[in-house]
């Protein structure tokens, strides 16, 4: 068996042979200069033949409604290894060895985040977001969601990074590895850390941070679903090396403990703050908390001490923004005129309507990045009539147009989606989609069979019971056109939809009884996973809102995380993919782009993959 | 039947009386609005926008919630007069078809503060003391709720929808009417034709409704007219804050709701709707101030 | 002057107390079991979640015992927490309502500017074209939705003239648009009132005895007439403070700003009832206190009305 440390360069080599950085070549000399033997060598070649690493789900979270979504990075590009790298070739199989690297990366991903730009950054100068959704807390392994990631992603860092094609780095652990029983990862962690506070960063820190995301008491939303139900506690190896266990091999984990919800805080400053450390988060981030005016604007400041830059970023010490202030600001009419002003350089939740005039206008740019992860899909309440009947779903899915939704709403800003998983996302399964098209005749004739007959005042009818859908939504103003949308388009079908505008977590709150026929959700991640999250039965209470119970649904998504193989994954997934389109259990609408703008002179922004802003390397240039 | 045969009592000369002296005020009233050039001009105004909302789905070019993707956010046009929305609705038709909307808000909240609130008022003018005290003090009560945050609380409670806004509306308007009628009662007690009514054996209600009624009702017709307007006016306010009519309702106010986000693209989404707004609730001012002075010269400047 | 304000304050407690009993009712008057209402609004709902609930907001306990708790919280000004942030609910009306009440007094002062302002014009020069123009932009100010007034100053000023920030702005700059749209109506009540009150006072004797003296009209104006007539303006100013107030809510939301409508509104919409209980009691407070200040006032004015 060869020693760790040969161990460990063989790990990075295969690495950088997987991501292209290095040529076979090249491996193959350094390879043997280590002295690996060449079966491990030969395998490792085999399985790096297929070229990146595989993206990874990022969960997301739904956008104004308090449904959370974890967002995870790009599963783990060949990182971690089994121990000994004789065991590698011996004991793995390609398949194990093929653990390590993950599948294909798409490059759609990593050709639309858009590329830090030339020039030299300007250090200094204090930066205004006119932000459309204030976040609830600032607890990433908490109660956080897509409104908090893009705060949380700048105070909090995490053990891994991961860049814009999906490749892993390290970031606060210098290395990682998969154990013998492909269950457990062991993390070696960098040492010259700090927190904010001053507290330093260490394994304690890790396992705290990770073990207190299972504890109810914190009403974790997004973390606990990137954790997966297979978490088993994360052990101290010694000050500054951690095993993370799990009961299962968890494949989406590397990616998932890159997001940002797996950001790692301190202790220190979770015991003196308690239920309250959400509203004072410490982490060890580019950017330190400073106050959170409640309904008006969060500051964070530069820290000072940032030093330990991973790779995916040019600056290598201290941002070069001062201050971020995030201004609170749901209306969209005031929100723009923010950026108009130039009292703001970012706002986030461009209304499509605006795009064409930001583009028009030099002192300003449009940010828009794609979203790996699902769609911006309709839920189905498969628990109760009228979606309890195939036929009805199959039938309301030919209704709809999405072309002209996305058309007449949106100004094609988001392309029209009819998969449950969006492109950039790893598993993909383009042959889905396309399943429903648009065909009103059909699916009057559907609705016809299914029972349901055109009664009084041209609503349907069966049984008595009038063809009448509760829609819920909250109160952002894409959801009410889309709602409105679905209203006219189904009425000629003698379907009612009848809206509800609630705000805030009481809309969550009514949905997971199950109150609605139908809703929206909107989920960011990169690893398939996303469909587990939100579409095993163990989901209902939790992010699945189908209410869909199948015991071979349920088993196949469990499958596609227990299977470490990048392309077995992918089998999964398509599988899964199609199933879902055939039982109509979502409607998806259109993917997902995060659309921003900002002043032309901010530089250095570019998005990850699940289209969040960095905003670390930016700078405004004078 | 003849004075003879039917025996006149004292309460029916009291009737009578009183009956006569009501229908010589209105004859006067009724002249004076006549001579009144702004309140005949409401008054035609308020009758072509009931016209149109009673015969709206004969007028209305469109139907007022189809959706019409293609010519989304276009503004005025000869096929379009007041342009359309971001659904490609027309807003005329949505126009008019919301003036049936604002009449049965404004009526409805109305009928309900008038009729709740003349009971209250007569109720506690007429027995006066303890009834008077409880009453007087739940009117302040109700009267402490700034603005429309009764109502809102109604909301809360009731749930946002457009019935349950005119029931919070109405109930919002009870104490102005009780006031009123409290008032005009206290100053009818004193007069002769109510001692007399007592006297001859007449029962309290029949007193109440019968003989004092009649009398205060002039001023409460002023409050209610120019109440029907106000209660447009809040009930377009809470639609316009999303707690009143849900979509796709064309609701004057809810109108405006959805135009505030295409306010530089599509200033027609706002303006018309507002106009409307403010072209009713004019004319049932111009109207009410109308009222008031015919019924009460002594008020006129 | 003593027994007036004794009058007027012992008057002013039975009220408080019917605001609270109405506000402590409101969770209620509920369809269904208040706790499993309330505890349907947060997520995770849970038999357990449902008996905290009750247990945390004492609704296990008889109704008497409940009404004499909140009372005495009240009276400590602990008004509750949010059902969902958990933040207490005098904290976050402390946070916002500053901004509610700059609004509201700048309405105020702008209403009074232009009210007084318009109607002593039109009263004085009574039966002109600056009389009938006077009152007919009064009459368009009481006809017209405050929201679309705010909108269309926002569209000419802010959006085509720049000569505003929509939104924000220091001081005067964010403040004059919202606030002069909140004021408008008012300003109309005032303008029609002060007319009328100031055609009376002129009409009155004394006042043509002093002006057959000799006086300037515009002494005679400012010194007797005005006083007299602003007496009743003075209770319509008290009156429209809770107009205004409640008119702050919407106009919060017109021009996004920050305050305690905005949390009433988005409280009404997530059903958080605490949130909404503690804003309308406190609102209601409020006016009370100003309408007694508005009495006092006014019988520092008028001589004449005392409390019997």
């Amino acid at each position: 068996m060869e020693s760790d440390r040969t161990f460990a360069e063989a790990q990075l080599l295969s690495a950088q042979l997987l991501y292209g950085r290095i040529t076979r070549r090249a491996f193959l000399r350094r390879a043997s200069a280590i002295g690996i033997s060449a079966s491990t060598v030969a395998v490792i070649l085999d399985a790096c033949g297929g070229g990146a690493a595989a993206p990874t789900a990022t969960s997301s979270a739904p956008q104004p409604t308090a449904t959370v979504v974890p967002t995870a990075r790009p599963v783990n590009a060949g990182q971690p290894t089994a121990a000994g790298a004789s065991s590698v070739a011996a004991a793995t199989s390609p398949g194990a060895a093929a653990s390590s690297v993950t599948g294909a990366a798409p490059t759609a991903a990593a050709s639309a985040a858009t590329a830090p730009a030339a020039g030299t950054p300007v250090v200094g100068g204090k930066l205004v977001i006119g932000d459309a959704a204030e976040p609830t807390g600032l607890d990433p392994g908490g109660l956080s969601g897509v409104d908090a990631y893009t705060l949380e992603m700048h105070m909090f860092d995490q053990l891994l990074a991961m860049d814009t094609s999906f490749k892993i780095y390290p970031w606060l652990a210098t290395s990682w590895k998969l154990a013998d029983d492909q269950k457990s990862y062991l993390f070696t962690l960098r040492k010259d850390v700090k927190f904010h506070d001053g507290t330093p960063f260490n394994a304690a820190a890790v396992k705290f941070s990770f073990d207190r995301i299972k504890d109810p008491a914190i009403k974790s939303s997004s973390a606990i679903a990137i954790l997966g139900s297979q978490y088993d506690g994360t052990d101290v190896v010694d000050d500054y090396t951690v095993m993370v266990k799990f009961k299962q091999p968890f494949a989406p984990f590397i990616g998932g403990v890159t997001t940002a919800f797996m950001g790692i805080v301190s202790p220190t400053a979770v015991k003196k703050y308690g239920a309250d450390f959400q509203l004072n988060p410490v982490g060890t981030g580019p950017f330190m908390f400073k106050e959170w005016v409640q309904k008006q604007q969060c500051t964070m400041v530069r820290n000072p001490d940032y030093k330990w830059v991973p790779e995916i970023f040019k600056n290598k010490g201290p941002a070069y923004l001062e201050q971020i202030t995030w201004r609170f600001v749901p209306e969209s009419g005031p929100r723009q005129a923010l950026l108009d002003t130039g009292e703001a350089q970012i706002i986030t939740a461009v209304p499509t309507q605006n795009v064409a005039k930001v583009k028009s206008n030099p002192a300003q740019q449009m940010l828009i990045a794609p979203r790996t992860g699902g769609p911006k899909w309709i839920d189905f309440n498969t628990a109760k009539p009228p979606f309890d009947q195939l036929e009805v779903r199959q039938a309301l899915s030919y209704g709809f147009n999405r072309t002209e939704l996305v058309k007449t709403l949106f100004q094609d800003v988001f392309p029209p989606a009819s998969a449950p998983l969006s492109p950039p996302t790893f598993g993909y399964d383009k042959t889905v989609e396309g399943q429903y098209p648009y065909d009103a005749a059909k699916a009057a004739q559907l609705l016809d069979t299914a029972g349901w007959k055109i009664g009084s005042g041209g609503v349907r009818e069966k049984g008595g019971q009038q063809f009448k859908l509760a829609c819920l939504i909250g109160t952002s103003e894409e959801d009410n056109a889309i709602a409105q949308f679905l209203q006219a388009q189904w009425k000629p079908l003698g379907v009612v939809v009848d809206i509800s505008v609630i705000a805030g977590p009481a809309l969550k709150a009514a949905e997971l009884q199950g109150q609605h026929n139908i809703d929206f959700k909107i989920a960011v991640y990169q690893d398939p996973d996303i469909l587990g999250i939100y579409l095993h039965s163990r989901s209902i209470g939790g992010f699945n809102f189908t209410f869909y119970k199948d015991p071979e649904f349920d088993s196949l998504l469990d499958q596609g995380t227990t299977t470490l193989d990048p392309e077995k994954r992918k089998q999964i997934y398509a599988k899964a993919q199609h199933f879902i389109m055939d039982k109509a259990l979502v409607l998806p609408i259109y993917y997902l782009n995060n659309v921003w703008a900002a002043s032309a002179k901010l530089q250095g922004h570019f998005s990850d993959t699940a289209g969040y802003y960095w905003l670390y390397d930016a700078y405004l240039k004078s | 039947m003849s004075a003879t045969e039917m025996p006149i009592t004292t309460e029916a000369t009291t009737i009578l009386t009183s009956r006569v002296r009501a229908s010589s005020l209105w004859r006067d009233a009724v002249r004076r609005l006549v001579r009144n050039r702004g309140a005949l001009g409401g008054l035609a105004i308020l009758a072509i926008l009931a016209l149109m909302a009673i015969a709206a789905p004969l007028i209305a070019p469109y139907d007022p919630n189809a959706i019409a993707p293609v010519s989304n956010l276009k503004g005025p046009s000869a096929a379009h007069l007041f342009g359309t929305d971001q659904f490609g609705r027309d807003i005329l038709s949505r126009i008019i078809f919301g003036a049936r909307l604002s009449f049965e808000v404004g009526f409805i909240a109305v009928g309900l503060a008038m009729v709740c609130g003349i009971v209250l008022g007569l109720v506690a003018g007429y027995f006066g003391h303890t009834v008077d005290a409880v009453i007087t003090i739940v009117i302040d009560i109700m009267l402490a709720f700034p603005g429309i945050l009764l109502a809102l609380a109604i909301i809360a409670i009731l749930g946002p929808s457009l019935y349950n806004l005119m029931i919070a509306v109405g109930i919002s308007g009870i104490p102005a009417y009780t006031r009123l009628v409290r008032g005009t009662t206290l100053a009818a007690k004193q007069q002769a034709y109510v001692e007399a009514a007592r006297v001859s054996g007449a029962r309290d209600a029949a007193i109440m409704f019968r003989h004092i009624l009649p009398n205060v009702l002039s001023p409460v017709i002023v409050l209610a007219t120019l109440g029907i307007g106000s209660a447009i006016l809040v009930g377009a306010s809470l639609s316009f804050l999303g707690l009143g009519a849900k979509p796709p309702t064309p609701e004057w106010g809810a109108m405006l709701s959805a135009g505030r986000n295409y306010l530089s693209i599509a200033w027609w989404i706002t303006l018309f709707p507002g106009l409307a707004i403010m072209v009713t609730v004019l004319s049932i001012n111009m109207v009410g101030d109308g009222l008031r002075d015919a019924l009460d010269p002594r008020l006129k400047r | 002057m003593g027994t007036y304000l004794r009058g007027r304050l012992l008057r002013a407690i039975p009220v408080v107390l019917g605001v609270s009993t109405l506000v402590f009712f409101m969770i209620h008057l509920l369809p269904g079991d208040p706790a499993e209402e309330i505890a349907s609004r947060s997520p995770g709902m849970t038999q357990e979640t449902v008996q905290k609930i009750r247990v945390q907001l004492g609704l296990d306990k008889p109704l008497s015992t409940q009404y004499l708790q909140f009372l005495s919280r009240e009276l400590h000004g602990n008004l509750g927490r949010s059902i969902f942030t958990n933040q207490p609910v005098t904290k976050m009306i402390r946070d916002q309502v500053g901004s509610t009440l700059q609004l509201t007094f700048a309405g105020i002062f702008i209403a009074i500017l232009i009210g007084v302002t318009l109607g002593i014009v039109a009263a004085v020069r009574h039966n002109t074209w600056l009389d009938t123009a006077s009152m007919s932009v009064a009459l368009l100010g009481v006809s017209m939705p405050s929201f679309w007034l705010g909108l269309l100053l926002i569209l000419l000023f802010a959006v085509k003239l720049h000569w505003v920030p929509v939104i924000g702005g220091e001081g005067i700059r964010g403040l004059i648009l919202p606030a002069f749209t909140l004021g408008f109506g008012a300003s109309a009540i005032i303008a029609r009132l002060v007319r009328s009150s100031m055609l009376d006072v002129l009409r009155q004797e004394y006042i043509m005895s002093a002006k057959a003296k000799g006086l300037a009209t515009s002494t005679v104006i400012l010194r007797h007439g005005l006083k007299n007539a602003l007496i009743p303006v003075v209770t319509i100013i008290g009156l429209q403070f809770g107009t205004l107030l409640g008119g702050a809510v919407v106009i919060e939301t017109v021009f996004a700003r920050q305050g305690i409508g905005r949390m009433a509104i988005d409280a009404v919409l997530a059903k958080d009832f605490p949130v909404i209980q503690g804003t309308v009691l406190f609102a209601a407070l409020v006016y009370v206190t100003v309408n007694l200040a508005v009495d006092l006032l006014y019988s520092v004015l008028d001589p004449r009305i005392r409390y019997n």
